[in-house]
């Protein structure tokens, strides 16, 4: 009798050689081999098929597979901090230039500033110097809306040709030469400037001379203190027009100092700047070398 | 090794860890490249694409045989490079011989420490194996490579290829049938002492 091995039978040979079947499988099976000759080849050709694929020896690999961290994709701070060594260097070299920029720009206004420090000096050994007639002026000035004749008698003072005949029938009357007091006054002033004290006992002293000539012309009362602080406040313009340079400077006087301070500043930072992450660049990338 | 504190170290991050591991599995990789592949070259790539795409995906390992977790990368990268093949097919640069086959190890390269008749045998019977591998569809390779040659169990094989245990069943049984087929001739011509000695092998 020849029976056909189905592909069930196969499997089940094939597991049996594997140690895969259930207690159940491997009896019944057992129970065909000995009646089936057939199985009983098959097993064999499948048991040598596979003792041959046993056989083959296992394979060394050829070369380690380990990963380097390129492979692997792995970064690491290293390789981070060295993408960062050409911005260091770049900012270093900005610095740098920005260092001389600034240091050029120094020179160049260094020509201005020994007349810059003479002013300086001189107005830090008076601080009070530029107050004292602001102080002087304030009151006047409150006063101005109030006295409009007053007005016109500093522009007598002043000389200016429209307010002429006015100012001259009016100043005539307080002084028999205008001209000449106002000189007089300006300087004496513009010499009372150091001390601030005496300038304040100067105005009230002149305030009260052109109180008593003014009691004598008569005019009208509350004009007298106007016209004298108005007379000072000319007086305070005075050496302004005669000294022009230290007017100026006395104006420009507030920023010279910081402003020199900022070219020092500036270099200073920038200078620090530039060797500070030159070094750092230097630094990391001799640690890449390594 | 305790490789689960490897893996765990290499989850983290821990490259040295992870290549503790890849020197401890990388014959295991190679060799089912090699007999997947064919060729030792291939065979090479594939093991080296596994061990990286392993480290990359290590966080997706959820435990279990970590033999078998590489086991199923290197075979599905083989998948994929023997289907690209069969795309785009090229022609080897290995010598051929009389009968217009390619001869993988030339004569002149060839290793002459073993005695001339062994070799011969061992090259025979190895390059039948390879031939007759080659031929099956890779589904079925993949199956007798792991239990056969890798010496894996239907479970373990199960779990690499993730097909249902009675699918590798079925699929070991009908390659083993192909081979014996392709094996017959090669069966005859061995000696009667190498024949004893397979029999005899669980």
């Amino acid at each position: 009798m020849t029976t056909r091995i189905t592909r069930r039978e196969v499997e089940t040979l094939s597991a049996y050689l594997d140690g895969q079947l259930t207690h159940k499988e491997r009896a019944r099976l057992e129970r065909d081999l000995q009646t089936r000759a057939d199985l009983r080849a098959l097993l064999a050709d499948l048991q040598r098929t596979r003792g041959l694929l046993r056989s083959q020896p296992v394979l060394r690999a050829p070369r380690n597979f380990t990963l380097t961290p390129q492979m692997a994709g792995v970064k690491t701070s290293r390789s981070a901090s060295r993408r960062l060594v050409p911005a260091f260097g770049l900012v270093s070299v900005m610095a740098a230039a920005l260092f001389m920029l600034v240091l050029v720009g120094d020179f160049l206004s260094l020509g201005r500033q020994p007349a810059l420090f003479q002013v300086a000096s001189r107005s830090a050994s008076l601080p009070m110097q530029v107050e004292a007639p602001m102080e002087v002026e304030a009151p006047a000035s409150l006063e101005a809306g109030a006295l409009e004749p007053a007005a016109e008698l500093q522009g007598v003072t002043e000389a200016p040709p429209p307010a002429a005949p006015l100012a001259e029938s009016a100043f005539a009357q307080t002084t028999p030469t205008p001209a000449p007091e106002a000189t007089l006054q300006a300087p004496s002033l513009a010499e009372a400037y150091p001390p601030p004290g005496e300038e304040l006992a100067k105005s009230a002293g002149a305030v009260q001379d052109v109180a008593t000539t003014a009691a004598l012309t008569e005019p009208p009362p509350a004009s007298q203190p106007t016209a004298v602080a108005q007379a000072e406040e000319l007086a305070a313009e005075e050496p302004v027009v005669e000294e022009p340079v230290e007017e100026e400077t006395r104006a420009a006087q507030p920023p010279i100092q910081p402003r020199w301070q900022t070219w020092r500043l500036a270099e200073l930072t920038l200078g620090l700047m530039a060797l500070f992450f030159g070094m750092i660049a230097y630094v990391l990338s001799r640690s890449r070398r390594v | 090794m305790d490789e689960t504190a490897l893996i765990r170290s290499a989850q983290r991050g821990d490259l040295d860890a992870f290549n503790r591991l890849v020197l401890h599995y990388q014959d295991v990789v190679f060799n089912q490249a090699y007999r997947m592949m064919g060729e030792s070259e291939a065979a090479e790539d594939a093991a080296q694409e596994t061990f990286i795409s392993a480290f990359r995906n290590l966080r997706s390992f959820r435990g279990g045989s970590f033999k078998a977790w590489l086991l199923r990368i290197v075979t599905n990268a083989c998948y994929d490079e023997l289907r690209r093949r069969k795309r785009h097919p090229t022609t080897s640069l290995q010598p051929l011989d009389n009968e217009d086959d390619e001869i993988e190890t030339p004569r002149w390269l060839r290793d002459h420490s073993e005695m001339p008749e062994e070799q011969l045998e061992r090259d025979e019977l190895g390059s039948a194996i390879r031939h007759c591998l080659d031929d099956l569809p890779p589904e079925f390779r993949a199956v007798v490579i792991l239990v056969d040659i890798q010496g894996l169990d239907y479970s373990e094989a199960s779990a690499v290829t993730q097909k249902p245990i009675g699918t590798i069943k079925s699929r070991l049984a009908r390659a083993r049938m192909r081979l014996r087929d392709c094996l017959q001739g090669v069966w005859e011509l061995l000696p009667a002492q190498y024949r004893l000695f397979i029999e005899g092998k669980p």
